[in-house]
C-alpha cells in the first residue's frame, strides 16, 4: 500500500512524514503527477496564505492529478489544515480566489465567525453530531490541534463530520467521498491524532 | 491535606484526582472494573492473543518475573491454566530476599520453566541508584527502566513476539484506566515507568561523588528501552493479564500458596497481616520511607486502600492502621546509606527538595522521636557488599 | 473550548539539556530526543526548546539538532535561540520545527518579527519576553548582556511586538527561574491591557498549586522547566490536577 504525501512546496512535510512513520507506516513523496496518480493513499497538507497554497497545488498540473486520482478514481484522500480549505469552492483570505471547487464552501476569517482572536490556536475538542460517519470514534469529543485564521463555512451538512467551539462554531473536518479533511494538525495531536492517521490508513470507504 | 472520602490516599500521590464527592480516581477505576468490564468477552480476547504465538516459537511468550505475588501468579495462571510454554526472565535488582529466592526456586521447579536471570553491573546501579535519588527523590530507578526494559530485548533477541507482565497500573494508580487497554510499550514506559527519564538522559547526569567507575553507554543498554520500530516490524504484544482477568490479589495469593508452596514474609512498615506484599526486595522500607518523607504517606495507605476498594477493611480501620504503621524509620535505611556512602542527614537534605506541597517533611529530630521499626529476620543476611574493597573490608 | 496549555521548557547546550536558576548554574538534564520523547509519551501539550549557545557562539540554529528532536513531538515544537533572519527561521521550519521563537535579535531589529510572520504566519512567530521584577519595577532583561535595559519600557515592547505580526508572548520573570517560589502572576494583568496575544507565562512554578494560579490569573500557557527537572513531577499528573481544579486542559 503506497501512502503518499503531497509534496508541492507548501506543506509541512517532514511532521507528516514523521507521524506516519511513528505509526509503523512507510510514507513516500509525491512530487509529480504521476507520483501521485501511483498511489494508493494520498495525504494533502498545506500551512501558509490559502491562495498562495492552491497556486502552487496548480502548478504543473497537480491539481489536476489530485483530481483524478481522487475525485475520479477514488483514492482515499487526507487534507489537512489548508489542505482542507483548498477543496472548497471560495476562499475569502487576502481578496477571493477560487478553490479547487470538490464541495461547496468558502473560506472566511474566523473572527467574522465569532472567534475572539485570530489565529485559532491550541487544543480544542472536535463535536460531532448524532450521524455515526466512518471517523466518528477518533474524533468526538478528542482533542486536537488547531493553528489557523480561516475556516470553511458553508459547507454541505452533510459533509460536515466535525466541528469545534472558538466562539462560535469553526468547522473542524468534513467527510465527503473518499474524501477526509481536518483543519487541525492529527500529525501534532499526539495519541488522538494518531489514533485518527491509523483509521485513515485502514480506512476501506 | 485531602484524603479521598472511600479510601485513605492523599492528594500528594503522584496520580490520583478527587472527584466532587472527594473519592478519588483510583477508587473509581476499581469501580468500574467490579462493574464496567465484560470479563468473559476480555478472556475470549486473551484466548486469541495466545493463540497467535502458542506454538510457533522457541516460547509461547516471556513472563517477566521477580517472584512476588503477582508474577509468581501470573506464571502460575499462563502454564496452569492457559497451558503455555513462557521463558521467564528475571530482572535482578540487586536486592532479593531470602524467602522470595526460596519461593522463586520452588515455583520454577514446580511449575517447570526455562528461566533467564540477569543481574546488571552492581557498579553501575549504585550511581544510578543516587542520581536518581537525587533527581527524583527515588532511588529505584534502575529497577523500574531494567524490568521494563530488559524482558523487552529478550524478546527481540528471542524472537518471542509476546509479553506477559502481571497487574495493569490502573489498579493502583491512574496514569491509565480501565477503560482503555493498557499496552506495556515505550509509550507507557516514557508515561510514568522511567520518571521521565530515559537511559541517554540519565548516562550525561552521571557524576562521580560516589566512585570514578566509568559507565557508559553499553552499560546502559539494560535500562533502555528498544527501539520502538524494530519492536513494531516483530509485531510485539506486551500486554498486562490483568487487563484480561479481573485481578484479585487475596484469591491470587491463596493459588500461588496453595499451589506452589509460595510463602509470605514480614515486610517493614505494614501490618503483619500483609505478608505477600512487595516480599522481594529488602530495600523496599527505603523507598517506603522516602515516599513517606516526600509525600506523607507510605505503605500501608496504599494496602489498606486496596483492602478498601475490595470490601475488606473499613476506613476507620484504616486510618488507625495508618497512624501506626506509616511514618516510622526503617533499619534498612543504614544498609542504603552504607550503600551510596551518605549520612542520614544528606539523604534527608536530597530526600527534602522533594517534598510535595502541602505535606511537610518531618525533620530528622522528629524522625528520631518517633522511632524506628524493627529488624526484619534476615535482616542480618542482606548483602554488606559495596564493591569497594577499602569499605567492604571493614566491619559491617 | 480553546484549552489551556502545559509546555515543557527546554535548554540546549553543548547537545545536551540543561536546567538552572536565574540563567546560571547549569547542570545536565538530559538527551534532547528522549527527553521530548517522555515529555511527549506525558502529554505535553507543545514543547520549547531554545539553544542557549548559539547567540554567544555567533551562530544560527542547529538544524540537526531540531531534525532529532521533532522527530520525537508528536506536539507541536518551538525553537529558539540564534534565529537572527528569516533564513534561520526557515532552516528550523523546513527541519521539523512547527513555531521559531525570537528573543535577543527581535530586540535589536523589531522588523525581523514583521519579516517572519509575513512569510511564515504569525501563527509560527513567538517572541519570548524576558524581565526583571524588583524593586524598582519591572525592566526589559537582555540575557545576553545579562543585564536590564532600563531605556526600553516592556509593556511598549510588548505593544509593539503585536504590532509587528507576532502570534505568542513568551514571558518569563527571569529573577524566578528556578526559584520554585511560583510564576510571577502580577505580569499578567499588565500585559493584559497592553497586548491581546497568547501568554505563555514562564519562571518560577515549583508546586501545583502554582500552575493552577497562574492560570487563574490568566495565562494561556505555562511553561515549566525545574519542576519537571529536579523534581518527581509527571505533566499528565500536573495536567490532571488542573484539570481537576476546574481549568481547560486536554488530558
Amino acid at each position: 500500500m503506497t501512502l503518499s504525501i503531497v509534496d508541492y512546496g507548501a506543506g509541512n512535510i517532514l511532521s507528516v512524514m514523521n507521524a506516519f512513520e511513528a505509526i509503523g507506516e512507510e510514507p513516500v513523496l509525491a512530487s509529480t503527477p504521476e507520483a501521485l496518480m501511483a498511489a494508493d493513499r494520498l495525504v494533502l497538507p498545506g500551512v501558509g496564505a490559502a491562495a498562495a497554497v492552491l497556486g502552487k497545488l496548480r502548478q504543473n498540473g497537480m491539481d489536476q492529478a489530485l483530481r483524478e486520482a481522487v475525485v475520479d478514481q477514488g483514492r482515499p484522500l487526507l487534507g489537512i489544515c489548508v489542505g482542507m480549505q483548498v477543496l472548497a469552492t471560495t476562499m475569502l483570505e487576502f481578496g477571493e480566489t477560487a478553490g479547487l471547487g470538490w464541495m461547496a464552501g468558502e473560506t472566511r476569517d474566523i473572527r467574522d465567525l465569532g472567534s475572539p482572536r485570530a489565529p485559532h490556536m491550541g487544543w480544542n475538542q472536535a463535536e460531532c453530531g448524532a450521524a455515526e460517519t466512518p471517523f466518528h470514534r477518533q474524533l468526538h469529543n478528542r482533542s486536537f490541534y488547531f493553528c489557523h485564521s480561516f475556516a470553511v463555512m458553508d459547507a454541505p451538512e452533510a459533509f460536515v463530520v466535525a466541528t469545534t467551539s472558538y466562539g462560535g462554531s469553526l468547522t473542524a473536518a468534513v467527510g465527503f467521498g473518499t474524501v477526509l479533511a481536518t483543519q487541525f494538525h492529527p500529525e501534532k495531536s499526539q495519541l488522538d491524532g494518531q489514533r485518527l492517521l491509523e483509521a485513515f490508513v485502514d480506512w476501506a470507504p | 491535606m485531602h484524603v479521598c472520602n472511600k479510601c485513605v490516599m492523599p492528594e500528594t500521590s503522584e496520580s490520583l484526582t478527587f472527584d466532587n464527592q472527594g473519592v478519588c480516581s483510583v477508587c473509581r477505576q476499581i469501580e468500574f472494573k467490579q462493574t464496567g468490564i465484560d470479563w468473559e468477552a476480555k478472556r475470549a480476547e486473551l484466548e486469541k492473543i495466545v493463540a497467535d504465538t502458542r506454538g510457533k516459537y522457541d516460547y509461547d511468550c516471556i513472563v517477566p518475573f521477580s517472584g512476588g505475588k503477582d508474577s509468581t501468579f501470573t506464571l502460575l495462571y499462563l502454564v496452569r491454566d492457559m497451558g503455555l510454554k513462557p521463558l521467564v526472565v528475571r530482572f535482578d535488582h540487586g536486592f532479593m530476599r531470602p524467602t522470595l529466592q526460596d519461593n522463586a526456586h520452588k515455583t520454577f521447579r514446580t511449575l517447570g520453566v526455562d528461566v533467564q536471570h540477569f543481574t546488571p553491573n552492581w557498579q553501575v546501579v549504585r550511581k544510578l541508584m543516587l542520581e536518581a535519588l537525587r533527581r527524583r527523590g527515588d532511588f529505584c530507578w534502575h529497577c523500574h527502566t531494567g524490568i521494563f526494559s530488559y524482558p523487552m530485548w529478550v524478546a527481540l533477541e528471542k524472537k518471542v513476539p509476546l509479553v506477559i507482565w502481571g497487574e495493569p497500573s490502573s489498579e493502583y494508580s491512574s496514569f491509565y484506566s480501565y477503560d482503555e487497554d493498557e499496552e506495556v510499550d515505550e509509550r507507557r514506559f516514557n508515561s510514568f515507568v522511567n520518571l521521565g527519564i530515559n537511559a541517554e538522559d540519565m548516562l550525561g547526569m552521571l557524576d562521580d561523588s560516589i566512585s570514578d567507575y566509568p559507565v557508559t553507554e553499553r552499560d546502559m543498554k539494560p535500562y533502555r528501552y528498544p527501539p520502538a520500530a524494530d519492536l513494531r516490524k516483530m509485531r510485539l504484544r506486551s500486554i498486562c493479564l490483568g487487563s484480561y482477568i479481573p485481578w484479585d490479589v487475596k484469591a491470587q495469593v491463596k493459588r500461588v500458596k496453595d499451589e506452589l508452596g509460595w510463602v509470605g514474609d514480614q515486610v517493614e512498615g505494614v501490618p503483619p497481616e500483609y505478608d505477600y506484599e512487595k516480599i522481594e526486595c529488602f530495600m523496599q522500607g527505603v523507598r517506603d520511607w522516602t515516599k513517606y518523607l516526600k509525600r506523607g504517606f507510605a505503605r500501608t495507605t496504599h494496602l489498606t486502600s486496596i483492602d478498601i476498594r475490595n470490601g475488606r477493611k473499613t476506613r476507620e480501620e484504616s486510618l488507625e492502621l495508618v497512624k501506626d504503621y506509616d511514618g516510622r524509620r526503617p533499619p534498612s535505611l543504614d544498609l542504603f546509606l552504607r550503600y551510596l556512602d551518605i549520612t542520614e542527614e544528606q539523604y534527608m537534605e536530597i530526600v527534602s527538595q522533594h517534598a510535595v506541597a502541602p505535606h511537610v517533611m518531618p525533620t530528622l529530630d522528629e524522625v528520631r522521636a518517633a522511632g524506628m521499626q524493627p529488624k526484619l529476620h534476615d535482616y542480618d543476611k542482606w548483602s554488606r557488599v559495596i564493591g569497594d574493597m577499602s569499605k567492604d573490608d571493614q566491619a559491617s | 473550548m480553546l484549552q489551556n496549555r502545559i509546555i515543557p521548557s527546554l535548554l540546549l547546550s553543548g547537545g545536551r539539556l540543561v536546567k538552572g536558576t536565574a540563567f546560571t548554574d547549569h547542570r545536565d538534564a538530559g538527551n534532547p530526543p528522549t527527553t521530548l520523547r517522555a515529555y511527549a509519551a506525558q502529554k505535553a501539550d507543545e514543547a520549547l526548546l531554545i539553544d542557549i549557545d548559539a547567540t554567544r557562539e555567533g551562530r544560527g540554529p542547529d538544524v540537526a539538532a531540531v531534525r532529532l528532536a521533532a522527530r520525537e513531538c508528536s506536539m507541536p515544537l518551538t525553537i529558539g535561540g540564534g534565529i537572527t533572519s528569516v533564513d534561520l527561521a526557515k532552516a528550523c521550519l523546513d527541519n521539523g520545527a512547527d513555531k521559531i521563537c525570537l528573543n535577543g535579535a527581535a530586540l535589536d531589529d523589531p522588523d525581523l518579527i514583521s519579516a517572519c510572520a509575513h512569510r511564515f504566519g504569525s501563527q509560527a512567530v513567538v517572541v519570548a519576553i524576558d524581565v526583571i521584577d524588583s524593586a524598582g519595577g519591572v525592566s526589559l532583561y537582555d540575557y545576553r548582556t545579562g543585564h536590564t535595559l532600563p531605556d526600553r519600557n516592556w509593556l511598549d515592547w510588548l505593544g509593539q511586538v503585536e504590532d509587528k505580526g507576532a502570534g505568542e508572548i513568551r514571558l518569563m520573570d527571569v529573577s524566578r527561574e528556578g526559584g520554585r517560589l511560583g510564576y510571577n502572576c502580577g505580569l499578567l494583568a499588565a500585559a493584559r491591557m497592553r497586548c491581546g496575544l497568547p501568554i505563555i507565562l514562564e519562571g518560577g512554578a515549583g508546586k501545583l498549586d502554582h500552575l493552577s494560579e497562574a492560570m487563574q490569573q490568566g495565562a494561556d500557557a505555562l511553561a515549566l522547566g525545574t519542576m519537571l527537572v529536579f523534581s518527581d513531577n509527571n505533566i499528565i499528573q500536573v495536567k490532571r490536577f488542573l484539570k481537576n481544579a476546574g481549568h481547560p486542559i486536554r488530558l
